[in-house]
C-alpha cells in the first residue's frame, strides 16, 4: 500500500540518464555531419598526428585525419554492430529457449547438448575460427557474433519458462485445451521476455566491445571505415606520440556502453519492482 | 489512565514506553508505539496480532535487533533493572545470546547454510573459558535436550541435511547452548505443520521450566497463544491495544480488536456459525489515523474514537484496554473454549 | 556422489561433445574457400611447393581418412606442422602457453583484489557514498575495452610516468613479472566489473539474511560475523563466478596479448590467422576448448566444496 505511492513518485533515475545518453548516440548516429566539419576519410598530409586544437578536437591521425570527425561517424557502425549483433541471438535464443523449456524432454535434451557444444568454446576463438574462414570484415564479425551470442538467452529463458510453465495459469490454459502455440503466445512469451530484454540490454554492450576487439585485431570493419576499435588499432602504432587517436574513440565507447549498461540497470530495478 | 507500573523485583525484562520508527524514502513508519510491559522471572508472555502489527519489531528492539532504518526516539527497556538502549555495543554482545536468546521462525534460514551445527552452537562459547571437550559435551547435551537423535552425528551436519522439525530443534539448541535467561521466540511453530506444530510447542515448555526461564512469544497464532503463554499482548498498528492474562482474555475479552480475533477462530463450540473475519485492512504505519488506530475497522466506532486516540487503561488488576467504550463490551464472553486450550 | 566418480562422469560426458567438437573445427577449416595448400602458401607459390604441402597435409586423402589423421593427431598430441615456423604445432603451442598462463594466474590476482574489497565494501555500506562510487564505477567498467584500458594504462604508464616497459617481455624471470603487471591489471578491470557488482549483490542479501540476524542476536562481534557469516557465504557464488571468468581471461588473452606483445597463445593465434597458418589455429582452437571444458569441470566441483548443499551429480 505505502510501496506502491513511493514507486510511483520514483521515476528511475538510471533508465532516464541511459535513455538520454543513448538518445544523443542515436542522433550522432544519424546526422553525424550536423555535428562535424571534417571529412572522416578526407587524408590531410600537412596535419598529420597533430595533437588536439580548437580546429581539431580530438587531434588528427599519421594520415591527417580529423580524429574528432571519425569518432563521430564511428557512432553509426558502433551502434549497428552493437544492436545488429544483439537482436538476431536475442530471437533465435529466446525462441529456442522458450521450445526447450516448454517441450521439455527429448527435445530438450537435444538442444541442450548443442548447448553444451557451443558452451565449449571461448567467444573470442570460436569468432576468429569463423573469421579464419570467411575472412575479416563486418559480415565475419555478425556471424561469429550471431553464433556465439544465442545460447545466454537460451539459458536465461529455458530456466524462466520452467517455472512458468508449472503456474496455475499456464496448467489452466492448458487444461481449457487452447493449442501449444496459444499458450506460448499468450501466457509463456509474456512472462519470460522481460528478463530477456534486461539481459539483451546489457548484451548490446557486450558485443560493442568484442565488435570493437575484433576490429582492433584487424579482424572485424577494416580501414579506412570510422570505427571506434579501428581507430584505436590504427592508433597503437603512434599511442607514445598521439596519445589522442587511442584515447578519444574509447572514452565514446565507454560512454555508450554505460548507456545501454543503465537501461539494462533501470529496466531490471522496475522489473524487479513489478516482481514485489 | 493507569501508567503507574508496579515496580516488581521479579521483573526480568521491563519496557516502558517503547516507540520504534522506521524511515524510508522520506517517510516515517511508526512501526511500534508507546509499547510498556514487562515480562517476569519464569513467566511466558505473548504478543499476538496480525503480521505487520509491530509484534516482531518490538520483540527485536529488546536486543536492538533492528534495521539501519530504524530508530527509537523514546522508551526504556529494562533488563534486570540496566536500560538496554543506553548499552555500548561491547556491552549488549554480552546481553545478546547469554542473557537474552533468540529463535526465529524459519530455522532453514535463520543457520547459516554453509556452517556446520556445530560451528554454529561453538559461536556461543566465544569467550568463555570451556575447552574443546567442554564444549562439545556441551553441544551434545543440547541437541540431546530438544530431543534430536544421535546428536553426536547430527552435530557435524548442515541445516538442511534436517527434517523440518529437526531443524527448528536444532535452532533451539543453539540459542539454549548459551543458557539464556530470557528467550524470544519470533514464530517459533508458524513454519512448521501441525503435528510438529504441537512438539515444538511442548519442548519450549518443558525446556522453559527446566531451565527457569522466561519466554517472549511471538504468533498470529491465538491456540499458541492459549497453550504457552502467561500473560498476553494483543498489539494492533503498533499500539497494544489490550494486556490480560491468557485466561482473562480469552474469557473476558474487552477490545472490539480482541474479540474480532477471537470470533474469527474455529471453534467446536460455535455450531452452524460461520467465520467471522474481521472487515477491512490494517492501516498503513505511514499513515496512522488520528483517532483509534482499530477505528475504521471497529463496529462500535464512535466520533470521539475517530478523534482522540484512547490510552491503556487499567479496567481492572493486570487488564489493560485501549478504547474509550470497553464496557460495552463488558458482557460480552469470549467464545473459545478455555478448557480445550489450556493443557 | 564423490569428487573422484563425479569426474569421471563428466569426462565421460565430456567425450562426445569434444568428438563434435572436433568434428567441428575440422569442417570449419575445410570450410575455407579455395585450396588450402594454395590460401597458405599464397600466390606466388610454385606448383611444386603447392603439391608437397598438399602432401603433407593429407590434402590428396578422402575427407573421412584426412579426419581420423587429424583425429589421431589430437589424441596423440601431433598437431601437424606450422608452416610460418616450420616446426610441430605441439611444440611451438609448449613454448608460448606458459606465457598465458602467468598472465591469466596473475590477472586472477589482480581481480580479487580489484572486485572482492569494492564489492564487499559496497554491498556492507548499501546505498551509502561509498556504495554509490563503487557501483558507479563497476557500471562504467562493465563498458571498459579491455585493450583500449591497455593502451590507456601504457600511455599513462609507460610513456609518460616510464614505470612499465611499453611492449614485450625482457629475457629474465624479474623482467617478464614486471611486464606482466599492466597486462594483468588490464585483464583484471575487464572482468572486475561484474564480480563487484555481484559480490556486491551477494553482500548486500546476507547482511540482511535471518542467519545474520540470528548470529547478532547470538552476540558474536562484528568482525566475526563478517569473516564468517558475510564474507564466507557472500563469496560463494563470486568464487564460482570468477573461475568462469577464468575461461573469459584466457580468451581475452588473444587481445590482451596482442596490446602488449607478449609472446603468448592469444598472439600467436592471431599471427597464425594472419598468416593463413591454419595447422596452428586448428590446434589452438582445441586446446582452448580443452581448457574450456576442464575449467567448467573445476568449477562445479569447487562450487560443491564451498557449498555444502550443492551435490554433485
Amino acid at each position: 500500500m505505502t510501496e506502491k505511492i513511493k514507486k510511483k513518485k520514483n521515476i528511475n533515475i538510471s533508465l532516464l540518464i541511459g535513455i538520454i545518453i543513448v538518445g544523443i548516440t542515436v542522433i550522432l548516429a544519424a546526422f553525424p555531419s550536423l555535428f562535424t566539419t571534417f571529412d572522416p576519410e578526407a587524408i590531410d598530409a600537412k596535419s598529420m598526428l597533430a595533437p588536439p586544437s580548437m580546429l581539431h578536437l580530438f587531434g588528427t591521425d599519421n594520415y591527417g585525419r580529423d580524429i574528432f570527425s571519425r569518432v563521430i561517424y564511428s557512432t553509426r557502425i558502433d551502434l549497428f554492430i552493437g544492436v545488429g549483433a544483439m537482436i538476431v541471438p536475442f530471437f533465435i535464443g529466446t525462441a529456442v529457449g522458450i521450445i526447450s523449456g516448454y517441450y521439455g524432454g527429448k527435445v530438450d535434451a537435444f538442444l541442450m547438448r548443442i548447448l553444451d557444444i557451443f558452451m565449449a568454446f571461448p567467444y573470442m576463438v570460436l569468432a576468429i575460427a569463423i573469421v579464419a574462414i570467411t575472412g575479416a570484415g563486418v559480415k565475419a564479425l555478425f556471424i561469429s557474433m550471431w553464433l556465439v551470442g544465442w545460447k545466454e538467452y537460451t539459458r536465461l529463458v529455458r530456466s524462466e519458462v520452467l517455472v512458468v510453465k508449472n503456474s496455475e495459469y499456464v496448467e489452466a490454459a492448458k487444461v481449457l485445451g487452447y493449442s501449444d502455440l496459444r499458450v506460448i503466445m499468450r501466457s509463456i512469451i509474456p512472462n519470460v521476455l522481460s528478463s530477456a530484454i534486461v539481459y539483451g540490454a546489457s548484451d548490446i554492450v557486450m558485443c560493442m566491445m568484442s565488435g570493437a576487439a575484433m576490429s582492433y585485431l584487424g579482424l572485424g570493419v577494416q580501414a579506412p571505415t570510422p570505427e571506434w576499435g579501428a581507430i584505436i588499432s590504427g592508433g597503437k602504432a603512434f599511442f607514445t606520440v598521439a596519445w589522442w587517436i587511442t584515447v578519444f574513440p574509447g572514452i565514446f565507447l565507454v560512454i555508450t556502453g554505460l548507456g545501454f549498461s543503465l537501461i539494462g540497470d533501470g529496466l531490471s530495478d522496475m522489473l524487479r519492482q513489478k516482481g514485489r | 489512565m493507569a501508567k503507574e507500573i508496579i515496580k516488581d523485583n521479579d521483573n526480568l525484562l521491563e519496557v516502558n514506553n517503547l516507540n520504534v520508527r522506521f524511515y524510508s524514502n522520506g517517510r516515517e513508519m511508526k512501526a511500534v508505539n508507546g509499547v510498556t510491559f514487562n515480562i517476569k522471572k519464569g513467566e511466558t508472555f505473548g504478543f499476538v496480532g496480525e503480521s505487520g502489527c509491530g509484534k516482531s519489531t518490538t520483540s527485536r528492539a529488546v536486543i536492538r535487533l533492528l534495521a539501519e532504518n530504524a530508530k527509537v526516539p523514546e522508551g526504556e527497556i529494562l533488563y534486570n533493572g540496566t536500560d538496554i538502549l543506553k548499552l555500548s555495543q561491547d556491552k549488549l554482545r554480552k546481553i545478546r545470546g547469554k542473557e537474552i536468546g533468540m529463535i526465529f521462525q524459519e530455522p532453514m534460514t535463520a543457520l547459516n547454510p554453509v556452517l556446520t551445527i556445530k560451528k554454529q552452537v561453538y559461536e556461543q562459547f566465544i569467550g568463555t573459558s570451556m575447552t574443546n571437550k567442554e564444549k562439545e559435551e556441551r553441544a551434545i547435551e543440547m541437541l540431546r535436550l530438544v530431543g534430536i537423535p544421535s546428536p553426536e552425528k547430527r552435530l557435524k551436519e548442515y541445516i538442511h541435511q534436517f527434517s523440518g522439525g529437526m531443524r527448528q530443534r536444532a535452532m533451539i539448541a543453539t540459542t539454549l547452548a548459551a543458557n539464556p535467561k530470557l528467550l524470544i521466540a519470533d514464530e517459533p511453530t508458524t513454519a512448521l505443520d501441525v503435528t510438529i506444530q504441537d512438539q515444538i510447542i511442548k519442548l519450549i515448555n518443558k525446556i522453559k521450566k527446566q531451565m527457569g526461564m522466561s519466554v517472549l512469544l511471538i504468533t498470529h497464532d491465538l491456540g499458541v497463544i492459549s497453550q504457552m503463554c502467561d500473560r498476553v499482548a494483543v498489539m494492533y498498528a503498533g499500539y497494544f491495544v489490550e494486556t490480560a492474562d491468557t485466561l482473562t482474555l480469552f474469557a473476558k475479552p474487552r477490545h472490539p480488536y480482541t474479540k474480532g480475533l477471537i470470533d474469527a477462530l474455529p471453534s467446536t463450540e460455535k455450531k452452524n456459525s460461520s467465520l467471522m473475519p474481521i472487515k477491512g485492512t490494517t492501516p498503513s504505519l505511514a499513515e496512522l489515523p488520528k483517532g483509534c488506530p482499530f477505528g475504521p475497522r471497529c463496529p462500535y466506532c464512535e466520533d470521539k474514537c475517530v478523534n482522540e486516540l484512547p490510552e491503556m487503561t487499567e479496567i481492572e488488576s493486570g487488564h489493560m484496554v485501549r478504547c474509550h467504550f470497553s464496557y460495552k463490551l463488558k458482557n460480552a464472553s469470549g467464545l473459545i473454549s478455555i478448557e480445550e486450550g489450556e493443557q | 556422489m564423490d569428487v573422484f566418480n563425479y569426474t569421471l562422469k563428466r569426462i565421460l560426458q565430456m567425450i562426445p561433445v569434444f568428438l563434435i567438437v572436433t568434428v567441428l573445427i575440422f569442417l570449419l577449416i575445410r570450410a575455407i574457400p579455395g585450396d588450402p595448400a594454395m590460401v597458405m602458401l599464397g600466390e606466388k607459390a610454385t606448383p611444386e611447393s603447392l603439391a608437397a604441402l598438399r602432401e603433407k597435409l593429407g590434402l590428396n586423402e578422402s575427407y573421412i581418412k584426412q579426419f581420423f589423421l587429424y583425429f589421431k593427431g589430437i589424441v596423440t598430441f601431433d598437431l601437424g606442422d606450422s608452416i610460418k615456423f616450420n616446426t610441430p604445432v605441439s611444440t611451438l603451442i609448449f613454448s608460448r602457453v606458459g606465457t598465458t598462463i602467468c598472465l591469466t594466474i596473475m590477472s586472477t590476482f589482480f581481480t580479487v583484489i580489484f572486485s572482492f574489497i569494492p564489492g564487499y565494501i559496497a554491498g556492507i555500506n548499501k546505498d551509502k557514498i561509498p556504495d554509490q562510487i563503487v557501483r558507479l564505477i563497476a557500471l562504467i567498467g562493465l563498458s571498459v575495452p579491455s585493450f583500449w584500458i591497455g593502451l590507456v594504462l601504457l600511455i599513462i604508464f609507460a610513456v609518460n610516468i616510464k614505470i612499465f616497459p611499453v611492449a614485450g617481455w625482457g629475457n629474465t624471470p624479474w623482467e617478464h613479472f614486471v611486464g606482466l603487471i599492466l597486462p594483468s591489471i588490464t585483464q583484471a578491470i575487464a572482468v572486475s566489473a561484474v564480480l563487484i557488482r555481484n559480490l556486491r549483490n551477494n553482500v548486500v542479501d546476507i547482511k540482511n539474511s535471518d542467519y545474520v540476524d540470528f548470529a547478532r542476536s547470538k552476540g558474536i562481534s562484528p568482525l566475526r560475523i563478517s569473516t564468517h557469516h558475510i564474507i564466507r557465504n557472500a563469496l560463494i557464488p563470486t568464487t564460482t563466478l570468477l573461475s568462469l571468468k577464468l575461461i573469459a581471461m584466457f580468451g581475452g588473452s588473444i587481445v590482451i596479448e596482442n596490446v602488449f606483445n607478449l609472446p603468448g597463445i592469444g598472439n600467436l593465434l592471431v599471427n597464425s590467422i594472419y598468416a593463413r597458418d591454419y595447422a596452428v589455429v586448428q590446434g589452438i582452437v582445441v586446446m582452448f576448448v580443452v581448457v574450456v571444458m576442464v575449467i567448467n569441470l573445476l568449477t562445479d566441483i569447487i562450487y560443491s566444496i564451498l557449498d555444502p548443499r550443492v551435490k554433485l551429480s
